[in-house]
């Protein structure tokens, strides 16, 4: 054997062993839970190692990811068909969520409803936009700005975000439902959001203005699938901007089997700088439903059964 | 055999109940179309108009679970 091929097998092995070394296996350990059971979450609101979330049964969980401690509260008073969606943290601390269609509500940390607000027009969502709150009213005549901004009991609102809700060729409540907008949390200057159907995000910063944003690897679902499934495959299902720029993104994925698919959550857990170039994507053992905080490579994730597990990419 | 129709009919009612999440909005779309044919019984041509779009917002809200329900 020549020494330029025993050169070659040396310097192969080598950047065979830094290979490993830059992917290293997942890993995921469960820190504490299960916080919640089997039950729909309807809004999610985090600041610092704080996360608070809005139940389907009507109830605020609270959860303190460093102390590992939650507490869950009833909402109160409401009455017997009133129900809650969404959740809205501001700057100021308070919290907002809406009861039905046409009312803004405030909430306290012990599950109070301090005051209520009456809105003109139907909405289907609210998030917590720094001073501010950012709505989602229905709109059945796209094409229309999607988002618009302001105080809470304010009359004064103005658009916020380049985002638009979309012309398809579905029915009219098909389509509306397509152009419901969810947005994740944020410890950076813009704030992510995206349509149910698509592999991209908005991401909005403080003056309200915006750009577009592809992922690459995540799957495009078509609409009529997303709307016929009764578990979807979200190409997103949260996303976390973090302080240092990088953008957390939980998508459905592929289940490994059938069994599996049944429990709620994603399986794809992938790891983007703010110009959309993908650092990592991974498979996760088990589905996760929620992004609950990001600490350098380390991720706590709401996990499908309710505990909170922390990744690590 | 009626024991194996019989128990067939008990794995699948087992398995149908077990295969959704608790929370999923199975029949947003039969919920519209029944919803439809409730609004088009209302005798008032705007009544009518009004109950239609109470069956879309109502289907809005029923997608919205398994769209962007977490």
């Amino acid at each position: 054997m020549s020494v330029h091929a025993i050169r070659s097998i040396v310097l192969a092995a080598a950047l065979a062993g830094c290979a490993r070394h830059g992917s290293p296996a997942l890993s995921w350990e469960v820190k504490f839970g299960p916080v919640l059971g089997n039950e729909l979450i309807v809004g999610h609101a985090i600041a610092g190692r704080t996360a608070w979330l809005a139940m389907g049964g009507d109830a605020l969980i609270q959860v303190d990811l460093d102390s590992a401690r939650f507490t869950r509260a009833a909402l109160h008073p409401l009455h017997e068909d009133e129900h809650v969606w969404g959740l809205a943290r501001t700057n100021a601390g308070e919290m907002w969520t809406l009861i039905g269609r046409t009312t803004l509500a405030q909430i306290e940390d012990d599950g109070r409803i301090a005051r209520r607000i009456a809105l003109d027009e139907p909405h289907v969502g609210v998030f917590g936009g720094g001073k501010e709150l950012v709505f989602q009213i229905m709109n059945l005549h796209p094409p229309a700005a999607a988002l618009e901004a302001g105080p809470p009991g304010g009359a004064t609102r103005h658009s916020w975000s380049g985002m638009r809700i979309r012309d398809l060729p579905f029915t009219r409540g098909a389509v509306a439902a397509l152009n419901l907008v969810s947005c994740g949390a944020t410890a950076g200057a813009v704030m992510p959001c995206w349509f149910p159907d698509q592999p991209s995000l908005t991401l909005t910063d403080r003056s309200g203005a915006s750009r577009d944003l592809t992922l690459d690897g995540l799957p495009v679902v078509a609409p009529e699938l997303l709307l016929a499934s009764d578990n979807p495959r979200r190409p997103i299902r949260d996303v976390m901007v973090t302080g240092a720029n990088a953008v957390w993104v939980l998508g459905s994925g592929e289940s490994p089997g059938v069994e599996a698919s049944a429990r709620p959550g994603g399986w794809l857990l992938a790891r983007y700088d703010l110009d959309g170039r993908l650092f990592r994507r991974v498979q996760l053992p088990e589905p996760a439903r929620l992004i609950l905080g990001v600490r350098d490579d380390t991720c706590l994730l709401l996990a499908w059964d309710g505990r909170v597990v922390e990744v690590r990419l | 055999m009626q024991r194996c129709i019989l128990l067939a009919i008990f794995v699948l009612a087992a398995m149908s109940a077990t295969a959704q999440p608790s929370y999923a909005s199975v029949g947003c779309t039969t919920e519209l179309a029944n919803c439809y044919q409730r609004a088009g019984g209302v005798d008032s041509f705007w009544y009518r108009w009004a109950a239609g779009l109470d069956c879309e917002l109502d289907f809005v809200e029923c997608a919205r679970i398994k769209l962007i329900g977490g």
